[in-house]
C-alpha cells in the first residue's frame, strides 16, 4: 500500500480537534460574567454541552470517518495489485522486454519506455527478479536478473533504440524460455513497445506460458508524421568518362501531406537539393541529375529534413566505379563471320558491369590468365600450354563458356568425369523442324532475369542440332531438349565452373542467337562465370554482414570491420564468420593487417520507417491464448503512481466507507437524546 | 478645552464626586445650546386665559383687566415645581461593562438629570431598586444633595425585577411626577410594560433610559467559554461565534419591542449605550421635559 499524496495524512489531526477542543473548554475555569442569559438560552444551543463527549460511539464513528477521509484523500493504491491477492507475498519473476528498434527514437518514446521500466523497478519486492530484455531484431538480456531496482534501472544507462526493425516473435521466444526455467510462483512479461504493426506478420507463434501475467505498455503515439528516404537506386552508364543518375524514393508515413527538399550529396558535400511534394501514404520518386562515377567506392547519401523519427531520413550508399569482366573469347578455327558474330556483339554491349572481350583463334596462356571468363566459341578445348593454363584458371576458380557448335567435337578425356562424354555424331532434327528448348532449372543465376517469367521465350528456341551429351554423374543439367537429352549443363571443375551449351551461338545448330533470350543469358553466364558479384547499394540494420558479399575473398585476407562509430572488431576466428550490423552509417572492411578497405552502407530497414500500430487487441489476444492451464492474464504491474492510483480508485471506496460512517452516525445522533441543556 | 470632552462617560468615569459630574455635564451641555436652556421658567409668557373660580388671584393681570374690564390670568410655559424623580436599578446585572459599567453610567446619568431637573426648579428624588426597593429620597427642592449622596453610596445589589419595586414605588408616589426609569429592563417586556402602565396610570409621565453595555448588544466574545448570568450566579457553556447573529437578533428584537409597547403607552423610551455621551440622554430628557411644559 502507498499513498500519492501523503500530506494529506495531517489531516489526521482533525481527529484530535474535537478532542482538543472538549479538553480545552474542560480546562478553562475563568466563566464569562455576562448581565443575563436570557437571551443566550433562547439561541439554538451550540455551546460546549453538546460537544462534550457526551456518547462514546458517536465520537468514535466521527473520528473513523475523519481518518478514512484523510486516507481517501491522500490517494491509497496497492503497489503490487496487479498479482492479486496472493502476490502480496510471492515471489515473482519478471521478464521485461523492451522495445529497443529504431521506431522508438521516435519523439520521447524512448523516455517514456525507460520511466516504465522504472516503474516496474519500484514495484520489486525483495523476494522478486527481473530481467530485461531489449530487443528489435535479435533480443538480449541488458543483465543478470536481480531484484534490486537501482541495478535494473543502471541497466538502462547508456542504452539507445537500436536502429533495427521491430520483430516480436525472438523477444516473446526469450520470454517464454525465460519464464519457464523460473522456478518462482508468480511470473510477468512487461512488453514495453510502440505496437508497430512491421513487428508481427499475425502468423507466428506467440503464446506465453500459462499462468503469466502479461502487462502491455504502448509507448506509441496516436498521431505521427514521418518521412524517411526509403530507398536509392544508382543507374550507371559508361558514357562520358562513366555517370551515375541516382533516384531516391520518398515516403510519407505521416497524417499530412508533406513539402520537403531533398538533398544528395557524397561525403560532407551536398551535391543536389531539390523540392518535392510527398501527399500523405503515397512515395515520391526524386531523380537528381545524373553525376560523374567516382573512380574508386565514395561514399554518398540523399537526405530529407530531419523530424521525430531522425534515422530514416537520410539514406547512404556507397558509389563504386563500373566494374569490369574481361571475357577471353575462342573462336573455332575456320568458323564464318556470320558464326562468330552473334557472340562477339552481345559480349561488346554489356555496359554495367563492362565486358571487356578479347577475341582469339589460338590463345596463347597469358590470354587464359588474363581473362576473368573464358568463352569457347564453337571451339573445341585449346590444347598443350594454353590447354594447361585454362585447366588451372578452372581449378582456381576461372569460368568457361563452352559453346559446342560443330567444331568442337570432343571432351577432353580428362575432363569427361566431370563434364560428361559427347560422342558419335550430333544429333540431327531438322528433318522434324527442330526440337523445342526445356529450362530444367529456373533457378539458376543464369535465367535470374525469367525466373519469374515462365514461358519465356526459351520455348520458342528451336534446335536443329546438337551433340548428345552423356553427363556426369556431378554435373548440373540447366536445358533439355524435348527429347530429352541435356542440351545446356553445369560442370565443376576444381573450383572453377564450366556451362556447356552442347550446340552453337552461331545461329546454324538452333536459332537462339536471334531469341530475345539469347543477350541476357549470354552475359548473366558471363557474369555468373567470372564469379562478379555487385555489392549492394546498402545494408539494413540487423543484417548479419557476409564479406563475399562485397566480393571481398576472407580464405586469404584477415579482415577487421570498421564500425561507424570507429568501433573494430575482426571477422570471427576463422575469418568467415558473418558481423552483426547494428548500426547506421558507412561500415569499413578492410584487411587486418591494414591496405584499403571497402566501403559500404548500412541503412534503417524502411520497414521500420512504417510507424502504423498493429491491431493491439489481436496481438494481445495472440500473446496471452495460453494452450492450457490458467490463461495468461493482462493487468499493469508498471503503471505510473499516478495511473495506478487512478486505475484502483482505492479512494472512492475509502471514501464510500467513511460518508456510510457519517449517514449512520446521523441515524444514530439523530435517535439519541440531544445534549441541549436550554 | 472641548467642553464636550466632558460628557464622554469614559473620562467622567474617573470624577468620583456625583455632584461634580452632574455640574461639569449639565452645564457644559447646556452652554453648547443655541436657545435658552431654562425652559418653563415663569418668564416665559404663553398665553392669556379667562379667570376661573380657584386660580391664583396673583396671576391676574391687571393691565387687561384696566383695558377689558375682565379677568385674566396669565400662563407661562412650564410649571416651575414639578416632581421629577429617578427609579435606579441598582441590580447585579447593572453591574456589568467596560470600561464604564452600567450601573456607573447609570449613577452619571442619574445625577445629570437630577441637577438639570434641580436647575429647572423641579423638586428632585430619587428611588433606587433591585429586587425590592432599596433606597427612597422623596422630591423635594433641597434633595439634591441627599440623592446624589445616596447615588454615590449606592452598589449594585441582587437580584433584579422591576414589577414588585415598581408597583411600591406606584404605592408610594402619589404625586404626579416625572418618572426617570434607568435600568437594564432584562425583565420580560411585558412585565415592563405593565409595570410602567400602572405608573402611567397613576398620572406620572414615565421615561425610560434602558442602559445597555456595547457588549450586550453586539456579543463581541470570541472564545468558547462558560457564561455566568450575575444575577442568578447560573452558567452555560457558550460558543459565541454560532450564536452571535442570533443573540443579537433577539437583543435587537427585545429593545424593539419595548419601545413599540412603551410607546403604545405612552411612556418615553431611550435606548442608552453605556459607550455613547451622556448628552444625549440629556437631550432626549429635555426635549420631553419641554414637550410635556407645552401641553401642560
Amino acid at each position: 500500500m502507498a499513498l500519492l499524496a501523503p500530506l494529506f495524512l495531517l489531516g489526521l489531526a482533525a481527529v484530535a480537534v474535537p478532542v482538543i477542543l472538549h479538553l480545552s473548554q474542560r480546562a478553562r475555569r475563568d466563566p464569562v460574567r455576562f448581565p443575563s442569559l436570557a437571551f443566550v438560552r433562547r439561541v439554538p444551543f451550540k455551546t460546549t454541552e453538546r460537544r462534550r463527549i457526551r456518547d462514546r460511539l458517536l465520537f468514535a464513528l466521527r473520528g473513523i470517518a475523519l481518518i478514512l477521509l484523510a486516507i481517501a484523500f491522500a490517494r491509497p493504491f496497492l503497489e503490487r495489485g496487479a498479482l492479486g491477492t496472493a502476490g502480496v507475498a510471492a515471489a515473482r519473476e519478471i521478464v521485461i522486454l523492451l522495445d529497443g528498434s529504431a521506431s522508438m527514437g521516435y519523439g520521447d518514446r524512448w523516455s517514456r519506455a525507460q520511466d516504465a521500466v522504472r516503474n516496474v523497478a519500484r514495484t520489486l519486492g525483495p523476494e522478486d527478479r527481473a530481467t530485461v530484455v531489449l530487443f528489435a531484431g535479435v533480443p538480449s538480456v541488458l543483465g543478470p536478473p536481480t531484484g534490486d531496482p537501482v541495478q535494473l534501472e543502471g541497466y538502462l544507462a547508456g542504452i539507445e533504440p537500436r536502429g533495427a526493425a521491430t520483430r516480436y516473435e525472438p523477444a516473446l521466444d526469450l520470454a517464454r524460455d525465460l519464464i519457464e526455467q523460473s522456478d518462482r510462483p508468480q511470473r510477468a512479461v512487461v512488453l514495453i513497445t510502440d505496437f508497430q504493426r512491421v513487428g508481427w506478420d499475425g502468423q507466428a507463434d506467440l503464446r506465453l506460458p500459462a499462468g503469466t501475467v502479461l502487462d502491455a505498455i504502448a509507448v506509441g503515439d496516436d498521431e505521427v508524421q514521418n518521412l524517411a528516404v526509403v530507398g536509392v537506386t544508382l543507374q550507371r552508364s559508361p558514357e562520358r568518362g562513366g555517370r551515375v543518375t541516382i533516384a531516391a524514393r520518398v515516403a510519407n508515413l505521416g497524417g499530412r501531406d508533406a513539402e520537403v527538399r531533398v538533398r544528395l550529396g557524397t561525403g560532407e558535400q551536398t551535391l543536389h537539393e531539390l523540392p518535392t511534394r510527398v501527399p500523405v501514404g503515397e512515395v515520391a520518386l526524386v531523380q537528381f541529375p545524373d553525376i560523374a562515377l567516382p573512380t574508386a567506392a565514395t561514399p554518398g547519401w540523399v537526405a530529407v529534413t530531419e523530424d521525430a523519427l531522425a534515422i530514416d531520413d537520410v539514406r547512404r550508399f556507397v558509389l563504386r566505379p563500373i566494374p569490369r569482366i574481361a571475357v577471353l573469347v575462342v573462336e573455332g578455327r575456320g568458323a564464318g563471320e556470320r558464326e562468330v558474330l552473334y557472340v562477339r556483339r552481345a559480349l561488346a554491349i554489356g555496359r554495367d558491369p563492362a565486358l571487356v572481350a578479347t577475341v582469339r583463334t589460338t590463345p596463347g596462356p597469358d590470354d587464359v590468365r588474363e581473362a576473368d571468363v573464358v568463352v569457347l566459341n564453337d571451339a573445341p578445348f585449346p590444347t598443350g600450354e594454353t590447354g594447361r593454363a585454362l585447366r588451372r584458371f578452372l581449378e582456381e576458380g576461372g569460368g568457361v563458356l563452352w559453346a559446342m557448335g560443330p567444331r568442337a567435337r570432343a571432351i577432353p578425356e580428362d575432363l569427361r568425369d566431370r563434364l560428361g562424354r559427347v560422342g558419335g555424331q550430333p544429333v540431327d532434327r531438322l528433318s522434324a523442324r527442330g526440337g523445342v528448348l526445356g529450362i530444367a532449372d529456373y533457378g539458376h543465376p543464369i535465367f535470374t532475369p525469367y525466373r519469374n517469367m515462365r514461358g519465356s521465350d526459351y520455348g520458342a528456341v528451336r534446335v536443329y542440332r546438337y551433340w548428345r551429351v552423356e553427363t556426369a554423374d556431378s554435373a548440373r543439367i540447366l536445358a533439355w531438349t524435348d527429347d530429352g537429352a541435356p542440351i545446356l549443363t553445369e560442370s565443376r571443375v576444381g573450383t572453377g565452373r564450366v556451362v556447356l551449351w552442347a550446340s552453337d551461338f552461331g545461329n546454324t545448330w538452333n536459332d537462339l542467337a536471334v531469341r530475345a533470350v539469347f543477350l541476357p543469358t549470354v552475359h548473366e553466364a558471363v557474369r555468373y562465370l567470372s564469379g562478379h558479384k555487385e555489392p549492394p547499394a546498402s545494408h539494413a540494420i540487423g543484417q548479419m554482414l557476409e564479406p563475399e558479399d562485397l566480393g571481398v575473398d576472407t580464405a586469404t585476407v584477415e579482415l577487421v570491420l570498421e564500425a561507424p562509430d570507429g568501433s573494430r572488431f575482426p571477422i570471427g576466428e576463422d575469418r568467415r564468420s558473418p558481423a552483426p550490423l547494428s548500426q547506421a552509417g558507412f561500415y569499413t572492411l578492410r584487411p587486418l593487417a591494414g591496405g584499403i578497405g571497402v566501403p559500404f552502407a548500412v541503412n534503417l530497414d524502411p520497414a521500420e520507417s512504417d510507424l502504423a500500430q498493429l491491431d493491439r487487441p489481436a496481438f494481445l489476444a495472440a500473446v496471452a491464448g495460453s494452450e492450457d492451464g490458467p490463461p495468461v492474464t493482462t493487468a499493469s504491474l508498471s503503471l505510473s503512481a499516478e495511473e495506478r492510483e487512478r486505475r484502483q480508485r482505492l479512494w472512492w471506496y475509502v471514501g464510500l466507507v467513511a460518508l456510510a460512517i457519517l449517514v449512520t452516525e446521523s441515524l444514530l445522533a439523530g435517535v439519541r437524546p440531544r445534549g441541549i441543556g436550554a | 478645552m472641548n467642553g464636550a470632552r466632558f460628557l464622554d462617560p469614559t473620562v467622567l468615569a474617573r470624577i468620583d464626586n456625583l455632584e461634580l459630574v452632574a455640574r461639569t455635564v449639565v452645564d457644559g451641555f447646556i452652554s453648547g445650546l443655541h436657545h435658552s436652556p431654562y425652559l418653563g421658567l415663569s418668564t416665559d409668557f404663553a398665553e392669556h386665559r379667562q379667570y376661573m373660580p380657584g386660580d391664583d388671584i396673583r396671576r391676574i393681570d391687571w393691565r387687561v383687566f384696566g383695558r377689558t374690564d375682565r379677568f385674566y390670568v396669565k400662563e407661562f410655559e412650564a410649571d416651575t415645581n414639578a416632581n421629577m424623580l429617578v427609579l435606579l436599578d441598582v441590580s447585579r446585572s447593572m453591574d456589568f461593562g467596560e470600561p464604564v459599567g452600567k450601573l456607573d453610567y447609570g449613577r452619571m446619568l442619574a445625577a445629570c438629570l437630577l441637577y438639570l431637573s434641580r436647575r429647572q426648579r423641579d423638586r428632585v428624588g430619587l428611588v433606587t431598586f433591585d429586587g425590592a426597593l432599596l433606597d427612597y429620597v422623596p422630591a423635594s427642592a433641597k434633595h439634591l444633595e441627599l440623592a446624589l449622596h445616596t447615588l454615590q453610596g449606592r452598589q449594585a445589589g441582587g437580584q433584579g425585577d422591576l414589577a414588585g419595586p415598581l408597583r411600591k414605588a406606584a404605592e408610594i408616589l402619589r404625586r404626579r411626577s416625572i418618572l426617570v426609569l434607568v435600568s437594564d429592563c432584562y425583565d420580560e417586556p411585558d412585565v415592563t410594560v405593565r409595570a410602567l402602565a400602572a405608573l402611567r396610570d397613576r398620572g406620572h409621565d414615565v421615561i425610560v433610559f434602558h442602559i445597555l453595555d456595547s457588549a450586550e448588544l453586539t456579543f463581541p466574545f470570541e472564545d468558547a467559554s462558560p457564561f455566568e448570568d450575575l444575577e442568578t450566579g447560573e452558567r452555560a457553556p457558550v460558543v459565541p461565534a454560532t450564536m452571535r447573529e442570533e443573540y443579537r437578533t433577539l437583543i435587537r428584537g427585545h429593545c424593539d419591542t419595548l419601545a413599540r409597547r412603551l410607546g403604545d403607552n405612552r411612556v418615553d423610551y431611550y435606548l442608552a449605550d453605556t459607550g455613547k455621551p451622556l448628552d444625549f440622554a440629556l437631550l432626549e430628557y429635555l426635549t420631553r421635559r419641554e414637550w410635556l411644559a407645552r401641553v401642560k
